[in-house]
């Protein structure tokens, strides 16, 4: 398999980090805060 | 829950278990071994190559993965001071092995990865860059996990869309909509198609990780090494 550009990969980093709302009524609309369980974001 | 860890099998007495389970690590430790060697002491691409090649030897001989104790600190860690021990003794000894004597006969592209380093920043510390390079090396065997389990599951164009919007670099990116169009199919497949292949993708990541350590503990440190968030 083809080697990943560094940007491709912090690319997918940063999706990885984005909680997955799929199947629900949900939209993503931005990082509130993160601690030490986890992260807060505003849906 | 049940750990494959290709770690463990290294360790093992049985040479085709090791064998199996040396190929797996150096699948994803090669390009940061080869990346390392050739920047830190700044040594010829052949040599490098000679270098990463004898590195994963000694491993399948069991040189050093016998010491390593996940408890002490991570494996990448661990193996970047082997590789640095390994070549400090080489220089010391001048003992090199002639090339493709004795090696574990890897089928490795040191000709991409060295058109790599040609075209990569060197502002970066080798130890920095090492570790990129191992994460570099997660994601690209956790998307081949995803293009066969895709493949075998009938969802091949799961794949072929995360790859056509996920992974190419144009610039600006196609919409839900051109991609709905270029592949027949609705948009709202396109949405439910791309959010099934990154949700597999994380899986298949994350999967890879777990045979790369040894315990759960371990596991969930690299993890949010490797995401940059904590994994539950």
């Amino acid at each position: 398999m083809k080697n990943l550009s560094a940007r491709v990969v912090a690319r997918l980093q940063a999706e990885m980090q984005l909680p997955d709302l799929s199947g629900t009524r949900y939209n993503l609309v931005r990082f509130v805060a993160s601690g030490g369980m986890g992260s807060v974001w505003l849906a | 829950m049940t750990r494959h860890s290709l770690v463990v099998a290294a360790q093992s007495n049985d040479p085709a278990t090791r064998s199996w389970a040396i190929e797996g690590i150096a699948a994803a430790y090669w390009r940061p071994v080869y990346k390392y060697v050739r920047t830190k002491w700044n040594i010829a691409p052949e040599d490098a190559a000679d270098f990463t090649q004898e590195f994963f030897t000694r491993l399948l001989e069991k040189e050093f993965l016998d010491s390593y104790d996940s408890g002490k600190g991570r494996l990448r860690t661990f193996l970047r001071t082997c590789a640095d021990r390994l070549f400090m003794n080489q220089t010391r000894d001048s003992k090199r092995l002639k090339r493709g004597v004795g090696s574990a006969n890897l089928c490795l592209d040191f000709m991409e990865a060295e058109q790599e380093v040609a075209t990569e920043l060197l502002s970066e510390s080798p130890e920095d860059s090492f570790d990129k390079e191992w994460v570099r090396s997660i994601f690209v065997l956790g998307l081949a996990r995803l293009q066969a389990s895709c493949e075998s599951g009938g969802k091949l164009i799961y794949f072929e869309l995360f790859e056509r919007y996920d992974l190419e670099e144009a610039d600006p990116k196609p919409s839900y909509a051109q991609l709905a169009t270029e592949f027949g199919l609705a948009t709202t497949d396109v949405t439910n198609y791309l959010a099934f292949a990154r949700r597999e993708f994380r899986r298949c990541v994350l999967d890879q990780l777990r045979e790369m350590t040894t315990s759960e503990e371990e596991f969930r440190r690299e993890a949010q090494v490797l995401l940059g968030m904590k994994v539950t």
